[in-house]
């Protein structure tokens, strides 16, 4: 027995299954699942290839590749991933597979760490694809077999669609020893299916339609009655996903699991044909809870009957947690409270690391330009708008693109704005690259900082493709961002360290003066993720508040370093030591110089050594 | 009726050790021999923000505890308190690190200790976490009338941190925790 998180729950089911060929790019919450089957392939000795890529799109066309080969793969991803990789989802779903082909999508409800709660198994049904939904982790795991051979049976590609609560929730559960017996890899040439033109593609429609139809009545994947001791009553309550685990638990809380007839639907879509005939020759009243988009209740074509997010029952946004469900079931079946709802209380608002380079470099950027229009990215530096220096946040590559449509839009002002987009060194791989061909071509006018911290640190540290090791550390090549900058055709290209401040104020004044004439200018930021990179103790810098703090509150605000205090009524700032970094890069903050570096013997002999 | 499940919320901000803490003590009961469900905060929240996590322990499919129900809530820092108390239930125990004891609502257990002056004086500030998981299983110990049953066992979770890679700050920090005065 172990303590299984629901992402590793999902890898060891993959691998468990035999899974080849893996690809991901890191996003919360689907971010363990490709790790997880990294330390499979370690700890069994498999040859799968496990692979993070560059982003969705990439990842989902090298694993289906295999798949096409007739391996079993999977590509792992979050929800908005599945966006960018859209593209091959919905065409992949037409051609088919003959390996096993598992895609994974990882929903957000709430969000937590998301740009939008939106529901994946609407674009399964966009795609035209089936899509499985667990309820915890260990069913995640058991779901990845079902998805594999519902996969191959019917020559589809299938989605898993966990939320965050089953991929970042632990259980209990054995992980037996895993023997590898890979197959070999055999593509069968077929130009029209594998290169079908849209002559072929409706015949793949076609066929398309018919698997979908055999699917809504495989038994493998029929929905599961979850109490059949429950006393017949004209209430039955569906439910899929976590949802599902939750309703489970509460109705057994409140004394209703002999009383109300419940199912989890394993597989939402398509939803079952004998399952929906079933429901309305059997209740009068169905309450569908699911997340977060109505999927199931959509299918259920009697209105009277249906009690869920159509109807205003169940709410249209915001994670369906057990509070919630709660009060709908309490609601639906005239159930007081017997308490009243204690109000939520707010939470501490995220912030950048105690000695995180971003927040020198947002410092030095508002320094330099402080009417900027500041676009920026997807990643830790999204919370450089605590330091005021990122205006707007759009999606993964689109700091880049945005601050050439903000100059286009400012151009004929007398004196257009100054524009900065900061961008991550994995986001400026992912979906930065074209945008920046595109800003050379147009000659926009802004300053691009690439906030180069060797790592893509907001979903745990993942390899970058400047990184040189994979997803099991093993040995990779490297692309080299300034080569790839030149290589796009920017012709003003400077990487400096942001933690040496002032300098790094003079290089983006410098570079927003190339801007202005020229066109786009880049600056890299370079310094190493204090998360990731443990700085040396000899680069330890302890900072102590001298007798010159007057409290004004500057590097509280401005600064924004979760290990300066100022509680109200100080006389001075204080430093909190038990999350301090002693990076001492806010020394050069202050305006009164009352931050100073602590005089210690060793550094003292640091320092008459240089 | 089933038998009620042990509910515990663990608070913390980002990079205090909340995930650790929730590791450990589900790994401990579920060395002895109960069924575990815990949910953890990743991504964007991790970062210095409000981090909760929610275990369970017993006879249980959802990895949630529900606002009101949790035994007993471990909150590492007194800023997020207000956030988990909101899931205690009325006769429930928070324990707390607090600068100054904070005052108990009717009928809950508030135990309190002062982490930082502990951790400094270990001379590691990072282990403020498991001297609060110390100061716990002290409170569990006095107090077992809190838990619906018991899950954890004082030497059985040092142990489980014996063999954990960390520090020798570690089990002392656990073990002041543990021997903490408390009135």
């Amino acid at each position: 027995m172990e303590m299984v998180l629901g992402n590793q729950a999902i890898a060891y089911g993959l691998a468990e299954n035999g899974c080849q060929v893996a690809a991901s790019y890191p996003g919360t919450p689907a971010s363990e699942i490709l790790p997880g089957l990294a330390t499979c392939k370690a700890r069994f000795g498999m040859p799968q290839h496990v692979q993070w890529a560059v982003n969705e799109k990439v990842a989902f066309e090298i694993a289906y590749a295999a798949a096409m080969s007739g391996l079993r793969a999977a590509v792992s991803m979050k929800q908005v991933g599945l966006n960018v990789a859209s593209d091959p989802f919905m065409s992949a779903a037409y051609m088919g597979t003959v390996g096993g082909f598992v895609v994974i999508s990882a929903d957000d409800p709430g969000p937590h760490s998301s740009q939008t709660e939106q529901d994946s198994r609407l674009m399964a049904m966009l795609a035209q694809v089936p899509v499985l939904d667990p309820a915890t982790p260990l069913q995640a795991k058991e779901m990845t077999a079902l998805a594999f051979t519902l996969s191959e049976a019917f020559q589809i590609p299938v989605m898993l669609r966990p939320t965050t609560r089953v991929c970042h929730s632990r259980q209990n559960m054995a992980l037996a020893p895993i023997q590898a017996t890979p197959k070999t890899p055999a593509f069968e040439k077929n130009p029209l299916r594998w290169a079908a033109t849209p002559k072929f593609r409706l015949m793949l429609h076609r066929q398309l339609i018919e698997k979908l139809s055999a699917i809504a009545a495989h038994p493998a994947t029929a929905p599961v009655r979850l109490n059949p001791n429950a006393k017949p009553s004209g209430d039955v309550i569906v439910t899929s996903g976590v949802v599902s685990a939750y309703t489970e638990d509460l109705l057994k809380d409140l004394g209703l699991w002999d009383q109300v007839a419940c199912y989890q639907v394993l597989q939402p879509y398509p939803l079952h044909r004998e399952f929906l005939s079933y429901l309305r020759s059997t209740y009068r009243r169905i309450l569908v809870l699911e997340e977060t988009m109505p999927v199931i209740e959509m299918q259920i074509a009697d209105r009277d009957r249906v009690r869920g997010r159509l109807d205003e029952t169940v709410p249209s946004f915001g994670e369906l947690v057990p509070d919630v469900v709660e009060s709908i079931v309490r609601g639906l079946f005239e159930m007081p409270r017997p308490r009243a709802d204690r109000p939520q209380a707010p939470g501490k608002r995220p912030t950048l690391c105690p000695g995180c380079p971003h927040r020198a470099s947002f410092f030095a950027i508002r320094k330099a330009a402080p009417k900027a229009i500041f676009t920026s990215d997807i990643g830790c530096y999204t919370l450089g708008l605590n330091l005021g220096a990122v205006d707007t946040v759009l999606c993964m590559g689109a700091a880049i693109s945005q601050a050439s449509g903000f100059y286009q839009a400012h151009r004929n002002l007398a004196k257009p704005p100054d524009i900065i987009a900061t961008i991550g060194d994995s986001t400026f791989f992912h979906a930065g690259l074209p945008a920046l061909v595109d800003a050379v071509v147009q000659q926009a006018r802004f300053v691009l900082v690439i906030l180069d911290n060797r790592t893509t640190a907001m979903t745990g540290n993942q390899p970058t493709p400047a990184s040189g090791f994979g997803a099991g550390k093993e040995p990779l090549a490297t692309v080299d961002i300034e080569a790839l900058v030149r290589g796009c055709g920017v012709s003003y290209c400077r990487t400096a360290d942001p933690a040496l401040i002032d300098p790094f104020v003079a290089e983006i004044r410098h570079a927003l003066a190339h801007a202005r004439e020229h066109g786009p200018a880049v600056v890299i930021a370079r310094h190493p993720c204090v998360l990731y990179f443990k700085p040396d103790p000899s680069e330890r810098r302890p900072v102590r508040v001298s007798e010159d703090c007057d409290a004004c509150g500057f590097c509280v605000q401005r600064f924004e370093c979760p290990a300066l205090v100022l509680e109200d009524g100080a006389e001075r700032v204080r430093i909190d030591r038990t999350v301090c970094s002693d990076c001492g890069v806010c020394v050069q903050v202050c305006p009164n110089q009352a931050l100073v570096v602590q005089a210690s013997a060793d550094l003292e002999g640091r320092n008459h050594a240089e | 009726m089933r038998n009620k499940p042990v509910e515990l919320v663990i608070a913390g901000v980002g990079g205090q050790g909340v995930l650790f803490v929730t590791g450990l003590l589900a790994e401990a009961a579920m060395k002895a021999g109960f069924d575990v469900l815990a949910s953890e905060t990743h991504g964007m929240a991790q970062r210095g923000g409000t981090v909760l996590s929610h275990l369970r322990v017993g006879d249980v499919k959802s990895p949630l505890v529900r606002t009101g129900s949790a035994d007993a809530i471990l909150v590492l820092r007194q800023d997020v308190l207000p956030v988990a108390s909101v899931f205690l239930r009325p006769e429930g125990m928070a324990v707390v690190n607090a600068g100054r004891p904070v005052p108990p609502e009717e009928g809950r257990l508030m135990a309190c200790i002062d982490a930082e002056p502990i951790a400094a004086a270990i001379g590691d500030f990072k282990t403020v976490n498991v001297i609060v998981l110390g100061f716990f299983l002290q409170q569990i110990e006095r107090h077992p009338e809190r838990l619906p049953m018991p899950v954890w066992r004082c030497a059985d979770v040092r142990e489980m941190l014996s063999t954990k890679r960390l520090k020798a700050s570690g089990i002392e920090a656990f073990d002041r925790g543990y021997h903490e005065l408390t009135s």
